[in-house]
């Protein structure tokens, strides 16, 4: 079975990525500072108020520590790891193996990410709800339903990657595009903040662009602000731009194959 | 079987040509948006209407100068590059077409690259590639095993990449590129940088897997002595173009059995020492030139070290070094033999 290939390039990743045993601590560390700094933040937004757009303190501190689980499973190196070996040329081993090149790149994307984000997933919501009171999920069916959406927005996330990534095909400064890019990805997200604090205007681009499904919907559905049938909706949407962006990619893929020139011998 | 030309081609290629765009992109976020629309400012052609044909179980030396060309052919060949012009056809297939059909069948080395992860041990991506190329566990453990009787791999095997030498990352890169029985080998200056030792144990176990395998070997190289020790075939590049294209012993025939000696001088010769040596028998000037003599000495003709003592007897030498023709004098020979 080819899955097996795959699922050994994602495992080898894996490996690798515990040999860096020391960004592990230094993830947890400055984790739990970022949701440290919000956490008081917010109180003091919350003083004298119970709830703020349909947010209570409580929630919004249960969506400061979910989303924080979350964004590990995407602060890494997708982008940059398929343009540097576009740039030195080692994409070359990648072009001669019998693997479909995208499929290879979501297995490795997956695979340097798993371990270290549910390591990380697991002391900081361990810690989110011992010492700051958050919240378990809302129903059995919210948790379920929240795995399923967990999953979509890492293959979401990968998609966005991808293309970004693949940028480096056409121009040999791709440092700028992706600094960029994770900006408008923080922000669309509902990472920084929760999409229903935007001014209407902003939310209605947010709600039709594919970064909300990274953190918003999986962090929203786990908080039960939708659940039945917009729930699935909601799912729905996630699984669409998967399957638009992941098309796009292929399709870029082989545009930027058709022009590599790889570099050195 | 590895000196017969079979009817059919295993690899063929038509008016290969690559030309490579070259430009200049701008730092950062307004420079990387350009690069995206801008065209090319240049152009290199690096490889120019080159046709062969490689029939299964050859080994073929694909020779040429730093920046004949030849890597871009390997890329080419390999599936890695879309070609500008021309076709390749392997076993069939259009391999940057088919990459993944083409990928099965083909093993790929470049000495200047590894293929292996840097941070795990070596054992590791050796396991990695048998799923990725889904190799028996028998068969997988049986190359090992042979491998490791050729090279001596076995004690490197725990040890990641970026903790081997040079010539121990080569090593078993080469084992890498060889571990799913691959029909075809693409090597890319496997000897390059290598200390004698390590180059022997590389030549030794190419020649190994061809014979035992039959496995079709194509090696890239500005080595004249890795394709004498492995190769019945040489194709030459220069420039982007094929000069010469057949049996190896005639180039070395013509051209390697002379030895170059080389004079480096503390003040010029008199014209009258020169020609004394140059007039002995199957003595050629390379290159004379204000404090350097190079001789091309045919050995038949004249003992090397006659010529050696004749130099030191009559010029002001400060280096004298001795050593077989490397690639240059064998491509500058070509020419002259097609110009007159
Ligand atoms: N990615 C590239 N972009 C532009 N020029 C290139 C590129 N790769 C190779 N070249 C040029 O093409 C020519 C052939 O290069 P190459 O095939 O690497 O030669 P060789 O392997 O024989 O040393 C050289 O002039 C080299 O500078
Ligand atoms: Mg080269």
């Amino acid at each position: 079975m080819a899955i097996r290939a795959y699922a050994a390039l994602g495992v080898q990743r894996a490996q690798v990525a515990l040999t860096y045993r020391l960004s592990l601590a230094t993830g947890i560390l400055t984790g739990l500072v970022r949701i440290l700094v919000l956490y008081y933040i917010w109180r003091v937004v919350y003083q004298g108020e119970s709830v703020l757009q349909g947010f209570t303190l409580q929630e919004m501190t249960t969506y400061l520590f979910v989303s924080f689980v979350l964004r590990n499973f995407y602060s890494f190196q997708t982008e940059t790891s398929i343009s540097s070996k576009i740039r030195d040329g080692s994409v070359s081993f990648e072009l001669i193996k019998p693997l479909n090149y995208q499929m290879a790149r979501f297995a490795e994307s997956l695979g340097s990410v798993v371990v270290e984000g549910v390591l990380i997933g697991i002391v900081v919501a361990t810690v989110g709800w011992i010492a700051f009171g958050m919240s378990g999920p809302a129903t059995p069916v919210a948790a379920a339903a929240f795995v399923a959406s967990l999953v979509l927005s890492l293959m979401i996330n990968f998609a966005i990657c991808f293309l970004v990534g693949l940028v480096s095909f056409w121009s040999t400064s791709v440092f700028g595009i992706v600094n960029s890019k994770r900006l408008i990805v923080e922000f669309f997200s509902g990472a920084l903040v929760p999409l229903a604090f935007f001014p209407a205007w902003l939310r209605t681009i947010a709600q039709w662009l594919p970064f909300r499904g990274i953190v918003s919907t999986p962090v929203i559905i786990y908080l039960g602000q939708v659940s039945g049938e917009r729930m699935w909706a909601e799912l729905a949407v996630q699984a669409a731009w998967i399957v638009v962006m992941w098309l796009a990619g292929a399709a870029v893929w082989r545009l930027a194959t058709r022009r590599l020139e790889v570099n050195g011998g | 079987m590895h000196h017969d030309r079979v009817n059919s081609p295993l690899i063929e290629a038509e008016c290969l040509t690559k030309t490579y765009r070259v430009r200049r992109s701008k730092p950062g976020l307004v420079g990387a948006l350009r690069g995206l629309v801008s065209g090319a400012d240049q152009t290199v052609v690096a490889v120019e209407d080159v046709s062969f044909a490689i029939g299964p179980g050859e080994t073929v030396g694909y020779i040429g100068k730093n920046g004949a060309g030849k890597s871009t052919t390997i890329k080419m060949l390999t599936g890695i590059l879309v070609p500008t012009s021309g076709s390749v056809t392997v076993a069939g297939i259009e391999p940057s077409r088919n990459r993944t059909e083409n990928g099965k069948r083909i093993g790929v080395a470049f000495g200047q690259r590894t293929s292996l992860n840097w941070d795990i041990p070596v054992r590791e991506s050796f396991r990695l590639l048998r799923e990725i190329y889904r190799i028996p566990v028998d068969a997988f453990e049986r190359n090992v095993q042979m491998f490791n009787e050729v090279l001596g791999i076995e004690p490197l095997l725990g040890t990641p990449v970026r903790k081997l030498s040079l010539g121990q990352r080569m090593k078993c890169d080469l084992a890498a590129a060889f571990l799913h029985d691959p029909e075809i080998a693409y090597l890319d200056e496997p000897t390059i940088g290598l200390d004698v030792v390590a180059k022997d144990a590389v030549r030794a176990f190419i020649n190994h897997v061809n014979h035992e395998r039959g496995t079709t070997v194509i090696l890239a190289t500005h080595d004249l002595q890795d394709i004498e020790k492995i190769c019945n075939r040489a194709m030459i590049i220069d420039a982007g173009h094929l000069v010469y294209d057949g049996p190896l012993e005639q180039i070395f025939d013509r051209h390697a059995l002379h030895k170059e000696i080389r004079f480096d001088l503390r003040s010029e010769p008199s014209p009258q020492s020169v020609d004394t040596i140059t007039q002995m028998p199957g003595v050629e000037p390379l290159e004379v030139d204000g404090h350097l003599v190079l001789l091309a000495v045919d050995p038949a003709q004249s003992a090397t070290s006659d010529v050696a003592r004749a130099g030191l007897d009559l010029l002001d030498v400060a280096d004298l070094s001795l050593s077989d023709p490397g690639i240059e004098s064998v491509v500058k020979s070509i020419y002259e033999e097609k110009l007159s």
